[in-house]
């Protein structure tokens, strides 16, 4: 029984006739869906009763079925025919109903492929299909479907055959591949349009007998296996389609442009066609094979300069296009893995050794502003896609040790400090922000300036302590914060100087001249610098340095007391004392001095005065270290100048020769001031052959010679009032450098001695190489074999050790 | 045995080598001679003009090819280390660590110091002996080639 609800359709327009648009079908999908149901049941009751018409029971249902489905449509009169009986009637008719029924099949399949009109309406053909698979024709009609669409595509087979090769059979060249492709994905949207009307047309036979039988495929399946063995079977065809988008694509790559929705058209018809493998294959293969090639080409061959900037943004040029706009955009991501696991292996993988090796030089060369950046590229692409990030952690440590033993060996020693912090700055910098502070680089970091400042022992330390000097001394052109921030920085590679004892030395020899010439800018500063060597070394480290802070306080104090003391008996003293105790001290340089009658009267007064305020106690006067200020006023012909003049204590005494005689010779001097002749000749230089000629020198020359005569300069003159002239006192001289050296080696020699002594006494028995191991551990600088050996020879002769009788290598502790 | 030598008075390395051979049979049970050779510092130390507790080097030297020059088997290196000791300047005298340092040195060094370690508890007067022949073992060595 048919019911009309074809008739009274959903839809606001009324369209009878052909089925068109998708919508609709959709709409018809659910009404015949509902209709197959109904169907079925009347089926099922045609069987059982087929004698009985079964309107009677059909107008009810139908009714309200009808009733549901029409909700909006206007009432239609339903003629409701028995279905079983109009069937079982034209089984007597078999032949000419089926004939009948096949011939409007026939003409309406023929309309659809050939694109013409139907003449016959769209419930017509969809009655004849469904009376055709009541008849049992389903396994016909389908069969029949696909033979159509066959012998239809087989047409079209040759069409595009001729196409490509033209009437004569050979291949032509046709303009462009455009025009190809345009021509391709024509004739798939067609057949795409022409499939669908047809599965639309049979979709009762679709639904229903296809879908039940399970050695069919659902017509669109069919249809589209029928245009992928005739079409794309056709290797021509298939070859001439992967070329052509391949090239297209390659086009775009080039820079030019296509056109992407044409290309994605025909993508997704392989998709649809399950042919996407093919294309991928080849479009892989032809990607992996340019870029492989290019890349050489450009930054590995022979003939090609390789830079780290050009070669950083090639790749993520190439990475982004291959895998932005190419793969996501028109191949709708389906290679992208494939793609980028090519890229990583052609551009970058099997280039790495190279792209590290010149690379990374490059890449530490970069400017300030570009090179973090690039270095975080970088470091992604090793990371990422290359996977050898140890190789470039490896290359790292290598730069640091290499470049940083470069800085060792060719700076100025006035420089080296400076550089080394330069270059600490950059690597941190590159490692923080460019190597995304990975925990394994840092371990270069450390290893890398371990090595670089432990290149020359003594000299770092030495040069470190300079550094530091000059910054805390006066005269610096830098604010506050600027030095406190370079005192970090030195204390950073302080860190990493095994020889801290060195540091050491030579520090507290600077903050003792420091202290005692007045020459520190800033005590906070000071002040900073020892709580950071205290944070790093502990307390007894920086012990002695704030016991010299100590005494400078305290000997402020005795000062006062004194000056009150003393007025009584002097009047206008002006008087400055510093009291310091030894241990605390560096070692000064003891000299003979012949001081003035004032100056040694006001010694002995403090002397004395001392002495009865702390017994027990004794003074020794550091005569290299005092200094005056001399007031001299010239007289003399057009000649009355005043000058106050900063001197030594030296300097100070050999003025005094000549304040009453004009000229002396050297050795006069040397009687008068009484001090050794290599400390009279230094002093007498800074006077008569420096930047201030005081004194005039006859002969002239740089080199005070014993026959030389020194003559008071009238002539002097300077733009300022108060002159210092003791610059010789707080310059390092090479003997005071050596001294410190020596004062080095003595306390490692007593430290070891010491050490082994401690060890020995513990052990009361050791072998040699365990001695060794314990002492390395004992001792906080690092220890030479020889040295080593040197000190237990004298202790195995002070008797402190002796050897085993049995095994000469195992030392035994003599109590 | 050794205390003969006091006995004997042998006041001068004239009567020491002429009553060796004496002595030989005795000379060659291998401990007897380590004490020998050990008390012989001794001895050397006390005919010194000079009142150290070392040995200086002219004694040493002497001393040396005397006592182990004169055993016949498996002393080696007297010769070059008296050498050692003529040549360099810096060395003024032995101490008794070394010299009997030396008495195991000279019994258990292959001719080319192979199984010599520079890190075991050699005194360094040793070490350096070493490093001085086999500098001279390589100019040798070089000589050699350019002919």
């Amino acid at each position: 029984m048919k019911l009309g609800k074809r008739k009274a359709p959903e839809k606001p327009s009324r369209e009878s006739g052909q089925v068109e648009q998708e919508s609709k079908r959709q709409k018809k999908d659910s009404q015949s869906q509902s209709n197959n149901s109904n169907k079925r049941k009347l089926a099922f009751e045609d069987q059982e009763n087929c004698s009985e018409p079964p309107t009677k029971k059909l107008k009810p249902m139908s009714n309200t079925k009808t009733n549901n489905l029409r909700k909006s449509a206007p009432v239609k009169k339903l003629s409701v025919r028995p279905l079983a009986s109009s069937v079982e009637k034209q089984n007597t008719k078999n032949g000419t109903n089926d004939k009948e029924l096949w011939g409007k099949i026939e003409s309406a399949v023929g309309a659809i492929l050939n694109k013409t009109r139907c003449d016959i309406g769209s419930e017509e053909i969809y009655k004849s299909v469904e009376d055709l698979i009541l008849l049992k024709h389903s396994s016909d009609l389908y069969t029949f479907v696909q033979q159509k669409l066959e012998s239809d595509l087989d047409k079209k087979q040759l069409e595009i055959l001729n196409y490509l090769q033209g009437s004569n059979g050979q291949m032509q060249l046709f303009s462009g591949q455009s025009d190809f492709l345009k021509y391709m994905e024509n004739s798939w949207i067609e057949f795409c349009e022409t499939l669908n009307y047809i599965r639309n047309v049979f979709l009762k036979l679709d639904r229903g007998w296809a879908n039940t039988t399970s050695s069919v495929r659902p017509l669109w399946e069919m249809g589209t296996d029928i245009y992928r063995t005739k079409i794309m079977g056709q290797n021509i065809i298939l070859q001439r389609m992967l070329t052509s988008l391949n090239n297209t694509l390659h086009i775009y790559r080039e820079g030019n442009s296509i056109s992407i929705p044409l290309v994605q058209t025909l993508i997704r018809s392989f998709i649809t066609l399950n042919i996407y493998e093919k294309f991928e294959e080849y479009y892989l293969n032809f990607v992996r094979q340019y870029r492989q090639e290019e890349v050489l080409k450009r930054f590995f061959s022979s003939q090609s300069t390789f830079d780290i900037s050009e070669f950083l943004a090639y790749v993520y040029r190439v990475y982004q296009f291959e895998l932005a706009d190419i793969s996501e955009a028109v191949l709708f991501g389906r290679s992208k893995k494939d793609i980028e696991k090519i890229l990583d292996t052609e551009v970058l993988t099997k280039n790495y050794e190279c792209i590290l090796q010149w690379g990374f030089l490059q890449l530490m060369d970069l400017p300030a502003e570009t090179q973090i950046q690039q270095t975080r590229m970088y470091y992604r692409y090793f990371k990422k896609n290359i996977r050898k990030l140890d190789s470039l952690n490896a290359k790292f440590g290598e730069y640091i040790k290499v470049f940083g033993a470069l800085i060792v060996e060719n700076t100025p020693e006035n420089e080296m400090i400076g550089k080394l912090i330069e270059f600490y700055g950059k690597i941190n910098n590159v490692w923080e922000n460019g190597f995304s502070k990975n925990k394994h680089f840092h371990y270069q970091i450390k290893g890398g300036f371990e090595h670089v400042l432990n290149l020359k022992e003594i000299k770092m330390g030495e040069l470190l302590a300079k550094f530091v000097d000059g910054r805390l001394r006066t005269g610096v052109k830098m604010t506050a914060e600027e030095i406190e921030a370079l005192l970090d920085k030195a204390i950073e590679l302080f860190k990493y100087i095994n020889g801290k004892d060195v540091f050491e030395a030579f520090y507290r020899k600077d903050l003792a001249k420091r202290l005692l010439l007045n020459k520190t800018s800033s005590v906070d500063l000071e002040r900073s610098m020892i709580s950071k060597l205290k944070e790093e070394c502990g307390g007894g480290y920086t012990s002695k340095f704030e016991g010299m802070f100590k005494d400078m306080d305290l000997s402020r104090d005795i000062l006062e007391e004194f000056k009150t003391h003393a007025q009584s008996v002097h009047k206008n003293m002006d008087l400055n004392v510093s009291v310091l105790t030894t241990g605390n001290w560096p070692p000064f340089n003891q000299i003979e001095l012949k001081l003035p009658e004032s100056l040694a009267e006001y010694q002995e007064l403090f002397k004395q005065w001392y002495g009865t305020k702390y017994h027990g106690r004794k003074l020794f006067w550091q005569n290299s270290l005092g200094h005056v200020i001399l007031r001299v006023n010239w007289f003399g012909p057009g000649n009355t100048k005043k000058k106050e003049f900063i001197l030594s204590l030296l300097q100070n005494s050999i003025m005094y020769c000549f304040e009453r005689t004009g000229s002396l010779n050297f050795n006069e001097i040397k009687q008068i001031v009484g001090t050794e002749e290599k400390e009279l000749k230094r002093g007498l230089w800074s006077l008569s052959c420096g930047k201030l000629r005081i004194l005039t020198k006859e002969p002239k020359g740089s080199e005070i010679g014993e026959e030389d005569v020194f003559t008071w300069n009238e002539k002097f003159r300077h733009k300022m009032y108060r002159i210092p002239a003791n610059a010789i006192q707080i310059t390092e001289t090479a003997e005071e450098n050596d001294k410190v050296k020596k004062e080095i080696a003595q306390d490692r020699q007593y430290q070891i001695d010491a050490a082994v002594v401690r060890v020995m006494k513990t052990r009361k028995q050791l072998a040699h190489a365990n001695l060794m191991s314990e002492l390395i551990t004992q001792c906080k600088f690092p220890l030479k074999n020889a040295e080593v050996k040197k000190r237990i020879e004298s202790l195995i002769d002070r008797d402190y050790l002796e050897r085993d009788k049995k095994d000469p290598n195992v030392y035994i502790y003599l109590a | 045995e050794w205390q003969k030598f006091k006995e004997l008075r042998i006041d001068g390395p004239t009567k020491l080598k002429s009553y060796i051979p004496q002595l030989s049979n005795e000379l060659k049970n291998p401990d007897t001679f380590k004490k020998i050779y050990q008390y012989s510092f001794n001895w050397g130390k006390n005919i010194q003009s000079s009142n150290k507790g070392v040995l200086e080097i002219d004694t040493a030297i002497e001393l040396l090819t005397l006592i182990l020059g004169s055993q016949t088997k498996g002393y080696k290196h007297v010769d070059s280390f008296c050498e050692y000791l003529k040549e360099t300047p810096t060395v003024r005298a032995m101490n008794r660590d070394q010299w009997d340092t030396f008495y195991t040195f000279s019994k258990t060094m292959n001719d080319k110091f192979d199984n010599y370690d520079e890190d075991a508890a050699w005194p360094t007067l040793i070490d350096e002996f070493v490093a001085w022949k086999r500098k001279k073992g390589c100019s040798k060595s070089i000589l050699r080639s350019n002919y």
